[in-house]
């Protein structure tokens, strides 16, 4: 399948709070903190803050958030994690930084144990902010791993690659200021499984829709 | 700006700011790139996307290994090219058998991603890829299968059945090199993705 086909939303959060179905501050990271303005952030700065969400969707799998800001002022980044391993051990990343000066990048990372093993497999930059309301999201399906963003003209892949380091895993969240004032929000999250809607669906949709036709 | 495909090392820590990473693709003149690795600590296929002249002082490097443009990666290997990567293979215990002549640069790029995709899922398990576990605990391509450590026999074993597979035909008089080959060919027709191009 293609960026963008067939996802299925199984979870979502609007972040009114940081609720019990996150696991907060992953591993002795700091915590990611509910924002004063709605979304969440980095709870301190310089530190990697990290939540997994306590479900996993299939192996085959997306989560998307939607950006409140990205700025291009001062470091900082996010990252959607997904295929996260026990303990997560392991994980996959989709990583959207900025730098003064330097432009976005979108950077696919797979971590392949504890400790200092993060691994660059794919990168590509562009340049200007993110803006509110803009999604990013990864897709991970077989082998093939899928970086994208709507930055106002459709959802649109970045950048992409094979690997065969991690078959299943969960979810998360991964964010990184170097200044209190550089902190990016995110303000909405969902993830779920990539997938065809299977046949019973499909036919209840259709059904549904002719009884709307006819009842009209 | 120019699209080239390397055989190349790794590099890098693993840490913040010095992530493993393809050698040559992190320069200041690289706009894009991939990598498909055997392990985070061994060897790689490099997509490097930057200015001709950084691509022809990378392909200038001992190290490196030029195989493929994105304008010649349908044409076939002639004998020097084929004995090139070949060379360059073994010379890194990775069997050279999976690159022929006459094979497309697009055929033996995808037969070493194949046998790097089953090492990948080692480093996944245990943090360090198949081949590298291997050849760390003084296996060569053509050490029998039997002679491997136990640890290092469990290992492989847990990384086939991860992937659901039986036995590949292989048994305890098979080398090294005639299994990765045989899990290579595991991969046959996977779609392969490497920096946004199609292999």
């Amino acid at each position: 399948m293609a960026y963008g086909d067939k996802r299925n939303r199984l979870y979502s959060d609007a972040f009114d709070s940081i609720s019990a179905s996150w696991t907060n501050s992953v591993l002795g990271a700091g915590a990611i903190a509910v924002s004063g303005d709605g979304g969440i952030q980095p709870g301190s700065v310089n530190a990697e803050c990290i939540m997994a969400y306590n479900s996993s969707p299939a192996a085959d799998q997306y989560s998307t958030v939607t950006v409140q800001t990205l700025s291009a002022a001062d470091y900082n980044e996010f990252k959607l994690l997904g295929r996260t391993q026990a303990s997560f051990t392991g994980y996959y990343e989709f990583r959207l930084s900025s730098g003064a000066g330097a432009g976005h990048k979108y950077e696919l990372f797979v971590v392949t144990s504890s400790g200092a093993s993060e691994v660059s497999i794919a990168n590509t930059g562009t340049p200007g902010a993110l803006n509110a309301g803009w999604t990013v999201t990864m897709e991970i399906e077989g082998t093939t791993l899928r970086g994208g963003t709507n930055e106002g003209s459709g959802d649109t892949q970045q950048v992409t690659t094979t690997d065969n380091t991690h078959a299943s895993g969960g979810v998360g969240i991964d964010m990184l200021a170097l200044s209190v004032a550089a902190r990016d929000q995110i303000t909405a999250w969902e993830a779920g499984n990539i997938a065809p809607i299977p046949p019973v669906a499909a036919t209840q949709l259709i059904v549904r829709r002719l009884r709307t036709r006819y009842a009209a | 700006m120019a699209v080239e495909l390397f055989l190349v090392p790794m590099e890098g820590s693993g840490v913040r700011g010095d992530p493993f990473r393809a050698k040559y693709a992190s320069d200041a003149n690289v706009t894009a790139a991939g990598a498909i690795r055997s392990s985070r600590q061994d060897e790689c296929l490099a997509l490097i996307q930057a200015p001709q002249a950084y691509l022809d002082s990378v392909a200038a490097q001992a190290d490196a290994l030029r195989v493929a443009t994105v304008g010649n990666i349908d044409s076939t290997l002639n004998q020097a090219q084929s004995d090139a990567v070949r060379a360059w293979l073994e010379a890194r215990n990775i069997p050279g058998d999976v690159v022929n002549v006459g094979d497309t640069r697009r055929q033996a790029l995808r037969a070493i991603c194949r046998m790097f995709f089953f090492c990948q899922r080692a480093e996944g398990i245990y943090g360090t890829g198949f081949k590298k576990l291997a050849v760390d605990a003084g296996i060569t391509l053509s050490t029998p299968f039997s002679s491997f450590p136990q640890s290092v026999q469990d290992k492989f074993i847990a990384v086939r059945d991860a992937h659901g597979w039986g036995n590949l035909g292989l048994t305890g008089a098979s080398t090294l090199r005639q299994i990765l080959v045989a899990v290579a060919g595991q991969f046959q027709g996977i779609e392969i993705w490497i920096g946004g191009v199609a292999l």
